[in-house]
């Protein structure tokens, strides 16, 4: 049987008060999770209680999933409006582009930083400077491996958008590159 | 390129593919556009070793991120259990409000009265917790012997609050598995099962440095 497959077999045990299967499910994708969350908050102790909130959702929300979505998807949606909340609450992080190459590392200067990295360091650093919104469409798309349409149900933004904002993120970290010495002769 | 456009081109559209033909997350139809137009555009084959590059750097970004110590599927589900029993007892009243006064109130008798509701509603928990251990393949809450490692009992120091004792015993990654239990102690999980003498005496010790809240700690 496919992960997916069992996946939805999960959620109707789930559905059906079987914490053995909120076990199941927890085993496969809790790491995930709290990766996705934890580039959200930034904070250890934040993202891992986000993550058992995701999953307490899961277990108290198991009817109302109607089985359109992968579990993944609607994990991560869950996911994603709990560290949007989260950082509402906290007020750390503002969810604006405009942010974007404003977020200090702190040591060298960033350009001097850059300078000494290697190309792949220097792209991580710089990935980091993204906003928010940018990093987030970033990881779901490269590391999380979703689809147009499926980002589209996790962050609840219309596909177009996804696309164009996906475009925009990787423009503005190439711009960022630029601005610290790195041309990768695109756009 | 100008993706701000109402329309894109076709070549726009092809340019905010890329990142799903990567990952393989494209339709048959879209994929057989990208693989057209990168047979005939340089520049757009250049384009994808950018994106390669980013998937790269993404995915170890990622990697790197290790798990907390504290973060596994054990202490996961103690989490949806302790949140579920919490709204057994929100139901029944609030077991918060009446571990305050339990741990606020000086009058004996009305311990006594605290100490007696305390324990009632623990039980009406541990019949919400049962129920759900009743599923097949046996899931074991704190209470249970398995996820409830090495123990001690513990008694909190009278003006202690409940939410001191929770940040303290969060801090010392340490949790409330029973009680309160007759003269007012407590079980408290020091760590898994199979704890060694060494670890066990040290998280012991630990504890009674937190005499602020800590009154009584009987290994």
């Amino acid at each position: 049987m496919s992960p997916m497959a069992d996946d939805h077999q999960l959620m109707v045990r789930l559905a059906g008060g079987d914490q053995a299967a909120l076990r199941a499910l927890m085993g496969r994708h809790q790491l995930r999770i709290y990766r996705f969350v934890f580039r959200r908050v930034r904070n250890e102790g934040v993202a891992e209680e986000l993550t058992n909130e995701v999953f307490m959702d899961a277990w108290r929300n198991a009817k109302s999933y109607e089985g359109r979505s992968q579990v993944s998807t609607w994990l991560m949606s869950i996911a994603h409006n709990r560290a949007i909340s989260s950082l509402r609450r906290r007020r750390e992080e503002a969810w604006d582009e405009d942010k974007a190459g404003e977020i200090a590392d702190g040591g060298d200067d960033p350009e001097v930083s850059l300078q000494k990295d290697d190309k792949a360091t220097a792209l991580r650093r710089c990935l980091d400077r993204l906003s928010a919104e940018h990093k987030e469409i970033i990881d779901l798309v490269y590391y999380q491996e979703m689809s147009v349409a499926e980002v589209s149900e996790v962050v609840g933004i219309p596909e177009a958008t996804v696309k164009t904002r996906m475009f925009y993120a990787r423009k503005k970290l190439s711009e960022v590159l630029k601005a610290n010495g790195i041309d990768r002769g695109w756009p | 390129m100008s993706p701000t456009q109402d329309t894109p081109t076709e070549r726009e559209e092809i340019e905010m593919l890329l990142p799903w033909f990567i990952t393989g997350k494209l339709d048959a139809a879209d994929k057989t556009r990208v693989e057209t137009a990168l047979t005939r555009d340089p520049a757009l084959r250049r384009q994808l070793d950018l994106v390669r590059e980013e998937q790269g750097v993404t995915i170890a970004a990622n990697e790197a991120i290790g798990a907390p110590r504290t973060l596994s599927v054990e202490s996961g589900m103690q989490a949806v259990a302790a949140r579920t029993s919490l709204g057994a007892r929100q139901q029944a009243a609030g077991l918060m409000d009446r571990l305050r006064e339990f741990f606020t109130l000086p009058s004996p008798r009305i311990v006594q009265f605290a100490t007696a509701a305390a324990v009632a509603i623990v039980l009406v928990q541990a019949v919400a917790i049962g129920s759900l251990l009743t599923q097949r393949e046996g899931y074991q809450t704190a209470s249970g012997s398995a996820a409830r490692g090495a123990t001690v009992i513990v008694k909190f120091v009278d003006d202690a609050s409940a939410q001191t004792i929770a940040s303290t015993l969060h801090r010392l990654n340490m949790s409330i598995v029973d009680g309160p239990k007759p003269g007012g102690t407590f079980v408290v999980r020091l760590g898994p099962e199979g704890l060694s003498q060494a670890d066990r005496r040290s998280r012991i010790e630990e504890l009674r440095k937190a005499s602020e809240v800590i009154g009584l700690v009987v290994p």
